[in-house]
Order: structure tokens, then sequence, then C-alpha cells
């Protein structure tokens, strides 16, 4: 066997292709590098956060380096273009003055990710998910808890603390959409 | 070559996960409502392998999550970019790559192990298990594997990937911005390399085959 041969042979055995009996020392290494890699994804799986969590942040990173952004006004001749931005100004004035309330306790930064995937999450799904979340956040202030709006494309999010020593008194009171929060961080996604 | 001897249903399977990723990535490309279901289905099939590809190189893991972002925000700036001549995961791993020389060239290396420190846990492992070869054996190939990696980092991520995602010879070379023939001499070498630091596991090997 010349040299190439013998690397295709060891290059194999350590792609797990061949079981070459000739070439153990590729065979172990394989299962050295298989072993080192369980051994992180178990660490992976018991600190990062989870993948909904990591794309979620991905997403909200890409919309605010407009990476998302679609060049919408470059697809139109220009006559058009000046057209069509007339209508969208007029027709997010009328937006404005109708969500003017809506919106006003909405903190538009994005969510903050949680690592460790210690955030309670508990999905809601509501016809009008600005509403509920506004109902939550008072309810939520009567208990004595403070908790903060966030949206995005996929709705409302209502992040909240809560300390051991309240949870006797929130576990009493009934919530919209009948959730129970739990001792630490929680997040209601409230979702059309 | 590495390719020759891929199975029939091991290449399909691979041939079929790359076209999902290259979908993605048009996807992506195209732009409108699809483009952020693409970029989310794109990074969760490979948020965890680029995690671990960073945490390999000595990374915490929250430093690994910031990079790893780093590294889907310049797959999704440059999806348009990506010409389909190798793996979809090659190009990827090419800008993991990237993305960690540029960050260790501005952090501080982190703490290793020095070479007497080593010596002292592969003394203390070999006496633990001198009574079962096959014990020995795996953790003297891991301690040889650990040492290699520590020296050649880009190296042994090469054998990773093959051993992970059977990349060949010619992934390799995308991967380390190399001509074809260039891949094939490294990996070569670091083989070569590799043997020198599993020469302590010689005896054992020959008595595991005999």
């Amino acid at each position: 066997m010349n040299d190439d041969e013998d690397l295709d042979t060891w290059l194999n055995a350590l792609a797990g292709r061949t079981e070459d009996k000739d070439v153990p020392e590729a065979t172990m290494v394989r299962s050295t590098i298989l072993r080192e890699d369980l051994e992180i994804q178990a660490k992976i799986d018991r600190s990062a956060a989870s993948d909904k969590n990591a794309t979620q942040r991905l997403l909200f990173r890409l919309r605010r380096e407009r990476v998302l952004h679609e060049p919408f006004f470059s697809r139109l001749r220009l006559p058009l273009a000046i057209a069509a931005s007339l209508i969208v100004a007029v027709l997010v004035s009328f937006q404005f003055q109708g969500d003017k309330d809506t919106d006003s306790n909405v903190a538009y930064d994005e969510p903050p990710v949680f690592r460790g995937g210690s955030s309670n999450d508990i999905v809601l799904k509501a016809p009008a998910p600005a509403k509920v979340a506004r109902a939550l956040v008072a309810e939520l202030g009567q208990a004595g808890l403070t908790a903060t709006i966030y949206r995005d494309s996929d709705g409302y999010y209502v992040d909240f603390d809560l300390p051991q020593e309240q949870s006797i008194v929130v576990g009493q009171r009934y919530f919209p959409g009948g959730i129970k929060p739990r001792v630490g961080h929680n997040r209601i996604i409230i979702t059309k | 070559m590495l390719d020759g001897k891929l199975s029939a249903p091991a290449l399909a399977e691979r041939a079929e996960r790359n076209a999902r990723h290259r979908e993605w990535l048009q996807q992506i490309v195209a732009g409108g409502g699809i483009r952020e279901r693409a970029v989310s289905k794109l990074f969760t099939d490979f948020r965890r392998p680029v995690l671990a590809f960073f945490m390999r190189h000595g990374l915490e893991l929250e430093q690994a999550e910031d990079l790893a972002q780093d590294v889907f925000v310049r797959v999704t700036t440059h999806a348009g970019s990506f010409r389909g001549e190798s793996l979809v995961s090659t190009w990827i791993f090419q800008i993991a790559r990237n993305r960690l020389t540029d960050h260790l060239r501005t952090s501080k290396p982190e703490v290793s192990l020095e070479d007497d420190q080593w010596a002292l846990i592969a003394e203390n492992v070999s006496a633990e298990v001198q009574d079962n070869r096959g014990e020995a054996l795996d953790n003297c190939v891991q301690r040889g594997f650990a040492r290699f990696a520590q020296e050649f980092p880009e190296r042994a991520e090469c054998l990773r990937r093959i051993v992970f995602d059977g990349w060949s010879n010619d992934d390799i070379a995308v991967f380390l911005s190399r001509t074809n023939a260039a891949a094939r001499e490294f990996l070569s070498q670091s083989r070569k390399k590799l043997r020198a630091f599993l020469e302590p596991c010689k005896e054992l090997l020959e008595g595991s085959n005999a």
C-alpha cells in the first residue's frame, strides 16, 4: 500500500466508512472525538439557552441591524415610489392616532435573552394580544409585581420576576388565561 | 479519494441535508416573509455544532453563544455569495473559523496547562487504570488527542469534521481556504503529527489488535 492509499484508508476509518482492523489507531481516534463531543453536547444541554431563545435573540439582532430589512423602494420606479410613500405616510399617521394608547407601555427593545434556560415561558393564544398583555400587566401590578411588555412580529412578551416571598399572595390570584407564575423569572408570550 | 467509499445511503442523506440547507440560503437571499423562517431553520440546525466548535477552542459557553450569533449575522448578510461549490456546512464552518481567528487575535489567550501539568495528569490517569488495558488505551488516546488538539487546534478540528460530517478533501480545502493538493498534504501532515502524540499508546494499541 503506497502512502496515498494508506492515507485514504486512515481517513476513511476516521470517517467511520470502514471498519478496517489494520487502522485501529484511526478507529480509536474516532471514538475519542465522538466521546469528546458527547461531553461538550452535555455541557451545552446543561447550560445553554434554549434553541428558541437563541433564535429569538438572533432575529432581534438581525432586525435591529436592519439585515432583514427589505429594500422595498429600490424595486420601484421613482414616481411610483413617491406615490407609495405618500400613501404610507397617510396610513401610518392614522395608524398612530388609533394605536397611541395601545402601545404606550410597550418597550420596543428586543426582549432580553435569559441564559441558562431558567425562564418559565408560557404561551397564550389570544385574539387581541395587546389587550391581554395590558390586562396581565395591570393584574400583576395589583399583586405588587412589575412587568415589562415587549413586542415583535410574533406577538407580545410580558416579562416579570416573582420573588419567593410574594409567591403565596400571587398564587391566590387569578390571571388572564389562567396562567400560574412560578418563583423566578417568568415570560408570557401572547400570540394570535 | 475520501469520498470514494461513502455508502449510498450516507451519500444520499448528506446530499438531502445539503439540499435543504441550500434551499434555506436561497430563501434568505430571495427575501420576503419566508426569510426569517429560513434564518431560524438554518440557525437551529447549526447552532449546536457551531457552539461546540467554539467551545472546543477554549471559549466559554457565553462567548461561544455571542460568536455563534455573529456567524449567523454574517451567514444572513452573505447568503448571496454562497456559490454552491461546497457543502453549506463547510461554508458556515469557514465563517466560524474566520470569526474565531478574529476573536483570538483581539482577546487574550486562554489559560492553558503547562506541559508538566499535562504530564502529571497523564501519570495519574495511567496509574488509575493500569490494570485495565482497554480503559488505559482509551485514556491514552484521549490524552494524546487532547494534547495534539491543544498544540494544533486547526488540524484537530479538520479531523473532527471528518468524523462528524464525513468531510471530503475538497471540503477541508474550502474550510482552510487552500487548494485541494495543499489540503491533502495538510491532512497527511496532521496524521503524522497526531501519531507523535499517540506514540505512548502504541504498545497498548498493538496489544488490542493482537
